[in-house]
């Protein structure tokens, strides 16, 4: 009985780590910008302010604490929250910069990025659909 | 830093572009107490009892993004060691240009060092605080303009930053302790920094002329000026050699940091060089390395040096006159030997995350005044008794937040 508790709970935790690794970059379906994981994450940093195109870039972040968040900052922006945060006091305490906008969710995320071609977002790839287009995989 | 807005609401903002955006409030506190080993000395507030308000300060700052590329920013600072008065640090109108040109004007930081646009944000350095030794212009903001032109060169991003203002301030407290009244025109600099992944590279200049008045050097000139008969024209010349009025001042510095993320290293050089007068000329150093383990948790160790280069013969016009036992010509060669102020120090200390926005660090640094076996020299200490070996510890704890 132990046994297949903590059984179910590693296929479940191993799910959720599954889950939260398949965090996916999105942009409106309109998009036609590729993207890989060092202009996605100076996107982010608030280095590139605009998409290779030339049209401007807005990102989506979402709030702390989000799964999709953490995932997202591990895998494209490859620094953790603690760094983060140091870097972004750095810009905001100088005037120079200032964080991207914070949602609550992935659902939050598609609703902006549907009605918007310069914003760039992530959500779980489960998530996705036809309301949003995936881009740096 | 964390203002919550509903998509709804963001996606009428940003589609309203800016014409009306919202105020954004951020702020950073750090709570710091210590306590130094030796009752002989005292580095900035700290003696031998604990005490709170040399690392203690806590800020507030707005921003107003305008239309059409403009925004405003103002930071309030209160320190705890000027008893939590509050001062402006920064007021600044802002215009973006384009993604490349920014213009601002108003009271902005003095970009001397790599760490001085967020000098009193601990949460954003390891170290309870910037080495004195290095950071050791006694201001940190002038009224002025600057642009700022940053672009990528390949995965390289380049910023230069030129800027123009004055400083003035009565009574300005260096970190010995030492008031003066002093006036900053035309100061003038160009900063280059190029970062790539975790490399930051930065080189910087900067000149201004500088007029300096302290109550002991005016006495000394007073003097000098009023000296009888033939040696007049000598105390004259002595005092004009002296006193700190239009003179150019240089102020050089290079520095490197790499911070991967699991480890970092930092290094930055600066020359402080002053036209002939009493003000003297010094070069500070200063290198850190430290490990982050467990996310959370990192360890450094920094050291860092003050070396003054006196220069000489102050007195020299006199000496034919006088002997270097009169009173007056013991005064010129005891000013300029008191500008003797080399110091060292090693830091080791561990800083711990508590949060993603806060954090303690318990850090102890050791200081050495020393200019060769046993000659002490005050360093960057004041209120030293005569018999200081000029060695001292000082242990602090600092709690750093930004919100």
């Amino acid at each position: 009985m132990k046994a297949m508790e903590s059984c179910a709970l590693a296929s479940l935790l191993a799910l959720s780590l599954a889950a939260s690794a398949d965090t996916v970059v999105v942009v409106h379906p309109s998009n036609g910008n590729a993207l890989d994981q060092a202009a996605i994450a100076r996107i982010f940093l608030g280095k590139a302010k605009s998409f290779p195109d030339g049209a401007q870039v807005v990102p989506i972040n979402q709030k702390e604490g989000a799964p999709a968040r953490e995932a997202f900052n591990t895998q494209y922006v490859q620094k953790n929250g603690n760094q983060l945060k140091a870097y972004w006091s750095q810009l905001v305490f100088t005037g120079k910069g200032t964080p991207p906008k914070e949602v609550d969710n992935d659902d939050e995320v598609k609703k902006l990025i549907a009605a918007n071609p310069n914003m760039i977002g992530y959500v779980d790839a489960a998530k996705v659909d036809a309301s949003v287009k995936v881009v740096g995989k | 830093m964390k203002v919550r807005i509903t998509a709804p609401a963001l996606a009428v903002l940003l589609a309203s572009a800016g014409a009306q955006a919202e105020v954004q409030f951020n702020g950073f506190l750090s709570v710091g107490a210590g306590v130094l080993d030796t009752d002989e000395a005292q580095y900035l507030e700290y003696s031998d009892e604990v005490d709170f308000r040399s690392d203690s300060v806590f800020a507030l700052q707005a921003n107003a993004p305008l239309s059409d590329g403009f925004s405003v920013t103002g930071q309030i600072v209160a320190r705890g060691q000027d008893d939590y008065d509050a001062v402006v640090e920064w007021a600044f109108l802002s215009y973006a240009l384009n993604d490349h040109w920014t213009f601002r004007g108003g009271r902005l930081r003095t970009p001397f060092y790599m760490y001085s646009d967020f000098l009193e944000v601990g949460f954003t350095y390891p170290w309870v605080r910037p080495p004195t030794e290095v950071y050791r212009v006694a201001f940190s903001s002038i009224d002025g303009v600057d642009a700022i032109y940053s672009t990528a060169l390949g995965d390289w991003d380049l910023s230069l930053q030129a800027y123009y203002g004055r400083y003035q301030k009565d009574d300005l407290e260096s970190i010995a302790r030492a008031k003066s009244d002093v006036d900053v025109r035309d100061l003038t600099g160009i900063v280059a920094t190029l970062e790539h992944e975790g490399l930051t590279l930065r080189a910087s200049y900067h000149q201004a002329d500088v007029d300096q008045e302290s109550a002991g050097l005016n006495t000394l000139l007073t003097a000098l000026r009023g000296l009888p008969g033939p040696i007049n024209a000598a105390g004259r010349a002595v005092a004009s050699d002296l006193e700190v009025i239009e003179r150019r001042a240089k102020f050089y510095e290079v520095g490197a940091k790499y911070d991967p993320g699991n480890y970092f290293l930092v290094a930055e050089w600066t020359s402080l060089d002053f036209e002939r007068s009493a003000a003297q000329d010094s070069v500070g150093w200063f290198a850190s390395g430290g490990v982050r383990f467990a996310e959370k948790n990192t360890i450094y160790v920094s050291y860092a040096e003050l070396d003054l280069d006196l220069e000489k013969g102050y007195s020299d016009p006199l000496r034919p006159f006088l002997p270097a036992t009169a009173p007056v010509v013991a005064a010129v060669d005891g000013a300029i030997i008191a500008s003797e102020r080399d110091q060292s120090s090693w830091t080791l200390g561990y800083r711990y995350d508590l949060s993603d926005s806060v954090d303690i660090k318990f850090e102890y640094q050791s200081f050495d005044t020393k200019t060769g076996p046993g000659i002490p020299t005050p360093g960057q200490f004041h209120d030293v008794e005569p018999g200081w070996d000029g060695e001292a510890g000082l242990f602090t704890i600092a709690v750093d937040a930004v919100f």
